[in-house]
């Protein structure tokens, strides 16, 4: 993620702006380094979130992904890297973003569908990218977060709020990057992380690495098995119900090649291929279900990094295929879909006299799409866009100005500019605000699909504006961190499947307008002494997603909050570590939700883990024990879609670490 | 099997040649297992003295309004099953019988009917609307809900236009109606039953409307379709007569896991034949008391038709074994 061996993250910062002071002096390297601090620094040094704000030790790694499109100026941000990820009580990242990022996780029950609504969007105004390419399926507009596995990747990032200037469609609520990263310190790593936990739940993730400092290659394999026969409450006097054809499969495989040529040139490689046999549980309302949807997917990409006097040029080409087939033995309906896209884009990134930094960049993306569901036999999709960032630090003050435009099949999408600025008020106080254009294009399932699609769509497009304040402060041994975050957000064109006047199908139309708008706090406490580790967390969203235009299908009067978007969440945690030893509890509480066909009530849930770290040498391992859902609440996320009471996972994770002379 | 069959079309040809007009859709030439959905454009089906407006769209292969149907599907839940009726064969085991798929449609008399009344339609689930509330799916929840003691109901509601306009007369049908506190009582559809539609006085067309209690911000879940046969469309210069089933018996619980009682008022001596979907007879029972158990353990799920008969007359009913 960042440059150097052994710096603090804190640290950086200051090297990026010390100029001449800093401690590497060799020229190029020099150069390439202080137009990477100068990029990556400027958000840390004046608090871009409490996230980052956290000291830590972070390993050489070639970065994949151009931070400078990642994390914007004026917005929030966390990451997560590959320690980090070990130790929390997750299986995938939709478990990640539930209860580390506090964002609303849409689960249809245990090893099911899981999508995010991030300040009040919609599945697809999530943007996921894999080493800087969208990975969400162009058909849906969205990704299943449940089949993403934490562990896969060595780092994870989520910035808050709209971010289609440097991304494109999608980036209206927030933007997830998962990355691969070499770590050219090290000779040899081996890995072997194992699972096993309530029903019937069975997880192995087998990693090797080997390499020098100008060749690394990482294979990864992983595989998961559950059956998610849990027993759910129905109602008083009514035995459980143990879910039934829920079983889930997946296996992983990934290699990721990292060539160092010199100081000049880089490349890496990542393959990822992806297969989940997943069976789809009967609601509580439903006696049976025999659907099933299997779907695989292989994911390339390939990265030429060239280092210039005054900057980089980032070369990137990708290709996915990805193929999906459901179908229900019961009802014989089946729907075997596929598609394929082919990415390739270039940026030029410069700086100039140390406080001004440029980007360009030129992106191409290709899609081809088969359904026997669509009304055409092969829709396509060729994307190109160009887009442009400036960055400008004066002082205190950092803003950073950034604008695409792209043409879809001949027709231009809405030209999005975005400001941000970063503001340091005081050695303690920060602000920062964005302001920025943000676009959808249609998917092609509503354009397409055979009953409804609706080729004249128009891209969902609004303007959205944040604002926030941080506090931190740090004395002795204890650190603080507090921030506010205000939002307002309006999205035109919202798309939603209807039924119109006479019409007996369902069919997608640009139909109303949705305002969002929100207050996000967060604060974090963290006290160190000698081998001990205190933190606390915490947040709380209040999120207001109203309808502004009155439907008669779905049933929506102006004012009303949308289908599940929870006007009130909140998030904690506490989390020790002494010595060997750490344990940590988390909590989240959900309000009361819109759902289709009814309210449903709030919850909460609470999730415990303890763990065991132990080393001799090069070897290291982890064993560790989570309760997750300890209070046994019953709760459903979507309606009619149980979730498991109290259920166990314990596993063992062992490393081997040889770092290179 | 066949025995019962004959006989029954031996009755309703009785009763044909007292009525003028019954419109029981067989002049249709349907391949077997096979339905007329309206893709030849022609924007409806005229038969004796009613119109069934059809709209299809081409587009998206879609249709609308009603078909014509003689697919005999009573086990495959979903939308691929569309076009079956849960009797598994149109009134009195004749082959064919309409169905419509909306959540508003309507019936034009025509000819002699026009304007005039009508005595009634028998109607029944389309096998895709009561799995569906027998077993719920993935959109659609079964009847009763979780607990079994919500108070469901699928009501089609049949109202009178007269000159052209819509009456305020109107004749509620449920098509399964859960309301009932005993939860024994519960029943969704699974026979041709009378509707009776003379309190509708003279009219020119009859609109149908599904209300469910299944219901969400996107319109109604329970999947809006039903089967009409033998519409009794009076000629001004005719009566029309009621078909009377015999009912020799009452079948319960109805779904089954297990066993099924039946009951018999007259405590005759009975034979009771079950056949499989197929027509093949895979139970005989002699009925020698006036409530007798039968064990369906062995038999796999699905759905069979119990035939019980006396020496001169026999009914049957369908049974859903889970």
């Amino acid at each position: 993620m960042l440059l150097f061996a052994g710096v603090n993250v804190k640290d950086i910062s200051h090297i990026a702006f010390a100029k001449n002071s800093c401690v590497i002096k060799s020229s190029l390297t020099y150069t390439i380094l202080l137009f990477g601090c100068y990029l990556l620094g400027i958000p840390e040094t004046i608090g871009q979130s409490t996230q980052q704000d956290t000291s830590y030790t972070i390993p050489t790694v070639l970065v994949t992904t151009s931070k400078y499109r990642q994390r914007t100026t004026g917005s929030v941000s966390q990451d997560w890297n590959t320690e980090q990820l070990n130790k929390l009580p997750i299986n995938n990242v939709a478990d990640l973003l539930g209860q580390e990022a506090g964002l609303y996780i849409k689960s249809y029950g245990q090893g099911s569908l899981a999508t995010s609504s991030v300040r009040g969007g919609s599945a697809g105004h999530t943007l996921v990218l894999w080493n800087g390419l969208p990975v969400h399926s162009p058909m849906l507009g969205l990704l299943d977060l449940s089949l993403l596995p934490a562990q896969f990747s060595e780092s994870i990032n989520f910035t808050l709020g709209g971010n289609s200037a440097m991304w494109g469609s999608g980036a209206i609520g927030g933007v997830l990057n998962l990355k691969n990263q070499a770590r050219f310190s090290k000779k040899t790593t081996a890995r072997s992380d194992t699972q096993i936990g309530s029903f019937g739940l069975f997880k192995q993730h087998i990693s090797l690495g080997v390499g020098n400092g100008k060749i690394q290659s990482l294979t990864k394999i992983a595989h998961q098995q559950s059956k998610n026969d849990f027993y759910y409450f129905l109602a008083d006097g009514i035995p459980e119900r143990q879910q039934t054809n829920a079983k889930l499969n997946q296996q992983n495989i990934g290699q990721d090649l990292y060539w160092k040529i010199n100081n000049q040139h880089q490349l890496a490689f990542h393959f990822w291929w992806q297969k989940s046999d997943r069976q789809i549980p009967p609601t509580n309302v439903q006696n049976r279900s025999e659907a099933h949807q299997d779907d695989q997917s292989t994911r390339l990409a390939l990265e030429y990094k060239l280092t210039k006097k005054n900057g980089l040029w980032n070369f990137k080409t990708g290709f996915f295929n990805e193929q999906l087939d459901y179908f229900d033995d019961l009802s014989l309906e089946e729907s075997l879909s596929n598609f394929k896209t082919y990415f390739a884009e270039i940026t030029r990134q410069w700086s100039w006299r140390n406080n001004h930094a440029f980007l360009i960049g030129n992106a191409y993306t290709y899609t081809q799409v088969w359904t026997a569901d669509y009304t055409l036999n092969y829709p396509t999709e060729f994307k190109k866009a160009l887009f442009a960032s400036w960055k400008f630090r004066r002082k205190n003050l950092q803003t950073q100005v950034g604008l695409r435009q792209e043409l879809v099949n001949q027709t231009l999408m809405p030209i999005v500019p975005s400001f941000g600025f970063d503001y340091k008020i005081s050695s303690s106080i920060f602000a920062s605000g964005k302001f920025s254009r943000n676009f959808r294009n249609p998917t092609f399932n509503d354009r397409f699909w055979i009953r409804g699609g609706n080729p004249d769509l128009l891209p969902e497009s609004g303007w959205s504006q944040e604002l926030t304040l941080k506090y931190r402060i740090q004395k002795n041994r204890l650190s603080f961190n507090t921030s506010l975050t205000a939002f307002n957000r309006n999205i035109d064109n919202w798309i939603y499947w209807t039924k119109q006047e006479g019409q007996s199908f369902w069919s997608a139309k640009n139909i109303t307008k949705v305002w969002s708008r929100g207050l996000e706090p967060r604060i974090q406490m963290q006290y160190n002494e000698k081998d001990l580790t205190l933190q606390i967390r915490g947040g709380y969203n209040y999120i207001l997603s109203t309808n502004q235009v009155a439907l008669q299908n779905p049933k929506l009067a102006v004012g009303d909050q949308l289908f599940y978007t929870p006007i009130h969440q909140a998030f904690g945690s506490i989390s020790t570590t002494f010595k060997n030893f750490s344990c940590a509890y988390q909590h989240t509480f959900n309000g009361a939700t819109n759902g289709i066909n009814d309210i449903l009530n709030p919850y909460q849930v609470g999730n415990v883990r303890l763990q065991y770290l132990g080393g001799i040498k090069d070897f290291s391992g982890t064993l560790f024990f989570n309760i997750n859902n300890i209070w046994d609440a019953n709760y459903l996320v979507v309606e009619r879609r149980p979730m498991p009471g109290i259920h166990f996972e314990t596993g063992l994770n062992l490393i081997f670490e040889k770092n290179k002379k | 099997m066949k025995l019962h069959f004959t006989l029954l079309i031996a009755i309703l040809s009785i009763t044909m040649l007292r009525a003028q007009t019954v419109v029981d859709f067989e002049e249709f030439d349907i391949p077997s297992e096979s339905f007329l959905n309206g893709d030849d454009g022609s924007g409806g089906f005229s038969s004796g003295d009613v119109f069934l407006n059809n709209s299809y769209n081409s587009e998206f292969l879609s249709w609308s309004g009603w078909a014509i149907s003689n697919t005999s599907d009573v086990t495959t839940p979903g939308f691929t099953n569309q076009y079956s009726a849960i009797t598994g064969s149109g009134y009195g085991g004749s082959g064919n019988y309409a169905v419509t798929f909306a959540f508003d449609n309507n019936m034009v008399l025509q000819g002699d009917a026009a304007g005039q009344p009508v005595s009634g339609m028998y109607i029944t689930n389309s096998t895709y609307a009561y799995l569906s509330m027998l077993d719920g799916d993935a959109f659609s929840k079964k009847f009763g809900g979780v607990t079994g003691d919500d108070p469901d109901f699928f009501l089609l509601n049949i109202a009178a236009f007269r000159d052209g306009n819509l009456t305020t007369e109107s004749v509620d049908f449920y098509l399964a109606d859960f309301r009932n506190e005993d939860n024994s009582q519960d029943y969704i559809v699974n026979e041709w039953t009378w509707v009776d539609l003379t309190s509708l006085g003279n009219v020119d067309s009859l609109a149908f409307t599904l209300t469910s209690t299944d219901v969400g911000q996107f319109g109604m879940n329970t999947p809006a379709y039903f089967c009409v046969d033998h519409i009794f469309a009076e000629n001004p210069d005719t009566d029309v007569t009621d078909i009377n089933t015999t009912e020799l018996f009452e079948i319960y619980p109805n779904p089954t896991s297990d066993f099924i009682q039946i009951s018999n008022a007259n405590n005759k001596d009975l034979n009771c034949y079950i056949y499989d979907t197929n027509g093949t007879l895979v139970l005989y029972k002699r009925l020698q008391t006036n409530n007798e158990s039968i064990n369906l353990k062995q038999l796999p799920s699905g759905v069979y038709l119990v035939t019980v008969e006396n020496e001169h007359e026999y009914s049957s009913k369908l049974v859903m074994k889970k």
